[in-house]
């Protein structure tokens, strides 16, 4: 049965007729029209459709979206808010800054395909909150060792991911 | 990030540029390949909706000095629709970011055969752009009133004799057409191959023309950045799965019971 739910995505209030078990990454693509979470393995094995929920990643694929309901989603489509926000900048310096995290990911040229990165980024953007200063090793065990599963990428762009963590990290510190 | 992927001022492929629409780009040299007799024939046989010998072109340098790149390869994540743009700019000595690249639409775009951008993909357009740049050399000569040893070319400004002129401007008012020589074939169904089909090499831009020693190369070896990625980062990029249709309810792709299979 359908119910009326309302979430909040990227700041913003949204009320959205669906079934709460429907998982949440269907509510985000189908009828919120965010493409950045995408759907890859449907089981929580693969990262490409995490998104932050209260700045924790979940795996959007097998979470309900009853369980959004009062809290705060994220989307690589609201990163660069999520940025402009804690650097208290501007509206005319917000809508021409990315993220630091996208930023790197362009400056370090990581996607290839692209399809797995979204997901990458939020586990970057998540990994940085906690740890502004990560080693090799740490980055690595962040996207390998955390809970449901590693971050996958079929392309193996792996190498400029943790080049591009590293310098986001800078980044975000200047 | 300025390099484009593709351009407003386009056509299909398959349909022959209207008057109203080749006075509208105020001339250009179109680049294609000569047509064996056999790919006529060939593409009569198989009712495909790519008739060679309508295809307009691999290549087109227009008056407003922008140059057009078709390419029936498509970017899955290679970065060729980065090192296409820097070959093409090499040998036709012109800025990479001036190049839009127009990739994989089957209605506007030469046939590509299969997927191997690199190899074969990136040699037959740089070979396709130093053919014509012997062309705008000679275009050049003719215009400018001097020999060819005598032209040099700096991003699309031709100089000889103490003048200079842009490719735009050598074909301003022109339609101008340069044929380059190909073999190869276009892709048909064939059940007894494994795969189903055959010809899927594509075409191979043959001859040698001049092409400019690696040892002299400005662009190509240095970095360039592929154009579709900061679209990626920022949840922009458009997948298939992303496609949606008018009154669309689902949609999901159907595969044949067995290789072949119509």
């Amino acid at each position: 049965m359908a119910s009326e739910l309302t979430l909040s995505v990227n700041g913003a209030k949204q009320v959205v007729s669906a079934a709460p078990e429907t998982p949440l990454i269907f509510v985000l693509r189908n009828e919120l029209k965010l493409s950045g979470p995408r759907l890859g393995c449907g089981m929580a094995q693969c990262g490409a459709c995490s998104v932050l929920l209260d700045g924790e990643e979940i795996r959007t694929c097998i979470t309900p979206v009853s369980y959004a309901v009062g809290k705060q989603v994220t989307t690589i489509e609201g990163l660069p808010a999520v940025w402009a926000a804690e650097k208290k900048l501007s509206s005319a310096d917000a809508a021409k800054t990315l993220h630091p995290v996208q930023q790197a990911w362009i400056d370090e040229q990581v996607p290839q395909c692209g399809y797995c990165q979204s997901g990458m980024m939020i586990a970057a953007v998540q990994l940085l909150a906690k740890n502004p200063n990560p080693t090799v090793g740490q980055i690595k065990d962040a996207f390998t060792n955390t809970p449901p599963s590693p971050h996958l990428c079929r392309c193996g762009t792996y190498a400029a991911i943790i080049d591009a963590v590293q310098r986001a990290a800078k980044a975000m510190k200047a | 990030m300025s390099v484009k992927t593709e351009t407003s001022v386009d056509f299909p492929l398959t349909k022959a540029i209207t008057r109203r629409g080749f006075v509208k780009m105020g001339g250009a040299l179109f680049v294609s390949f000569a047509v064996p007799a056999e790919f006529s024939a060939l593409a009569a046989e198989n009712n495909s909706s790519l008739d060679p010998s309508h295809l307009a072109s691999w290549l087109e340098i227009r008056s407003d000095n922008t140059i057009l790149v078709r390419t029936g390869r498509a970017e899955t994540g290679t970065g060729m629709s980065g090192y296409y743009p820097q070959a093409v700019a090499e040998e036709l000595r012109v800025r990479p970011e001036t190049i839009s690249l127009l990739m994989g639409d089957t209605d506007k775009t030469p046939d590509g055969g299969y997927s191997a951008g690199f190899l074969s993909g990136m040699n037959n357009l740089r070979k396709v752009a130093a053919y014509t740049y012997q062309a705008l050399l000679d275009l050049a000569a003719k215009q400018l009133g001097v020999p060819i040893f005598g032209i040099t070319v700096t991003d699309g400004i031709v100089s000889g004799g103490g003048k200079s002129i842009s490719y735009g401007q050598l074909v301003a008012g022109q339609h101008l057409d340069l044929k380059i020589p190909v073999t190869g074939e276009f892709a048909k169904a064939a059940p007894g191959k494994w795969v189903g089909v055959d010809g899927l090499g594509g075409l191979t831009v043959t001859g040698d023309p001049p092409m400019k020693p690696l040892n002299q190369c400005k662009v190509m070896g240095t970095s360039f950045p592929v154009p579709g990625i900061p679209d990626k980062v920022t949840g922009k990029t458009q997948w298939s799965c992303d496609v949606t249709l008018p009154r669309m309810l689902h949609a999901r792709m159907i595969l044949p019971e067995r290789l072949g299979q119509p």
